[in-house]
């Protein structure tokens, strides 16, 4: 899956979330969820979560700790898909 | 270091639900699981552990520069629940961090220190829309976006927390 495709498939899953919806049209892979997309703390869980459902991944403890900027979420992503 | 942070319980009872299958899971162990089904209000134990967590973070991530989504690795300990405030220890590896919790039915906010000296703290909380201001000090971040204040007669500057969710703002400073 290309960069884009993912960006794209993750906007969706992030615009409930995002409390700067311009940042959210804007989004690369060095998009902050907490900077940027100012996302609430308590709820990057529910990003974790629903990146595990649209992508059938699951995201360990320890990728998890990483998981705060789009590319880190894509690379995570892509590692769990390509480890199968 | 100080480390403080605001739940604003009305806010997160509408941003978050904590019942959502694995939600649980990935913030809390299992003995703070324990601690939250045992709760009379589970809901607002769950909200305390995580300010808690939040608090203890802040102060980690000022001193390591660092950001990570590690709320397992923030462990509740010795959490004490009174009518309108909380004690407890957050534990992070070879860390420990006291924190006191302040509960109204709006809110809770939870200051974590690395040395039990809550007396020498100030701790402001607002529910307006004006931006936070001290007295006598200026609110300024330096580079990397951290928060200090500067006393406007003397130039001495100090360390403050800041923290806002839903309608609460809170600071805190050393006196």
């Amino acid at each position: 899956m290309e960069q884009q495709a993912y960006i794209e498939k993750l906007k969706p899953i992030l615009a409930p979330y995002a409390k700067d919806q311009e940042a959210l049209q804007h989004l690369t892979r060095e998009t902050s969820f907490i900077r940027d997309l100012k996302i609430n703390s308590a709820n990057l869980v529910d990003v974790v979560l629903d990146v595990e459902e649209a992508f059938d991944v699951e995201i360990d403890n320890e990728s998890m700790e990483q998981m705060l900027t789009v590319g880190a979420a894509i690379d995570i992503v892509e590692a769990k898909l390509s480890s199968r | 270091m100080i480390g403080n942070d605001i739940v604003d319980l009305a806010c997160a009872a509408e941003e978050s639900d904590w019942q959502r299958k694995g939600w649980l899971q990935k913030l809390f162990t299992a003995a703070e699981e324990q601690l939250i089904f045992a709760a009379q209000q589970p809901r607002l134990m769950v909200w305390l552990l995580w300010s808690m967590k939040e608090a203890a973070y802040k102060i980690w991530n000022r001193e390591s520069g660092l950001s990570r989504l590690m709320p397992l690795r923030f462990i509740c300990t010795d959490v004490r629940l009174e009518d309108n405030a909380a004690y407890g220890t957050v534990v992070f590896e070879d860390q420990v961090y006291p924190t006191q919790s302040r509960i109204t039915v709006d809110f809770v906010h939870t200051l974590a220190l690395e040395q039990n000296n809550f007396g020498g703290m100030a701790v402001y909380i607002n529910d307006t829309a004006e931006t936070m201001a001290v007295p006598g000090y200026a609110l300024f971040r330096d580079a990397k976006g951290l928060p200090f204040l500067q006393d406007k007669l003397t130039g001495g500057i100090r360390v403050v927390s800041l923290s806002h969710h839903g309608r609460f703002k809170a600071m805190v400073f050393p006196e």
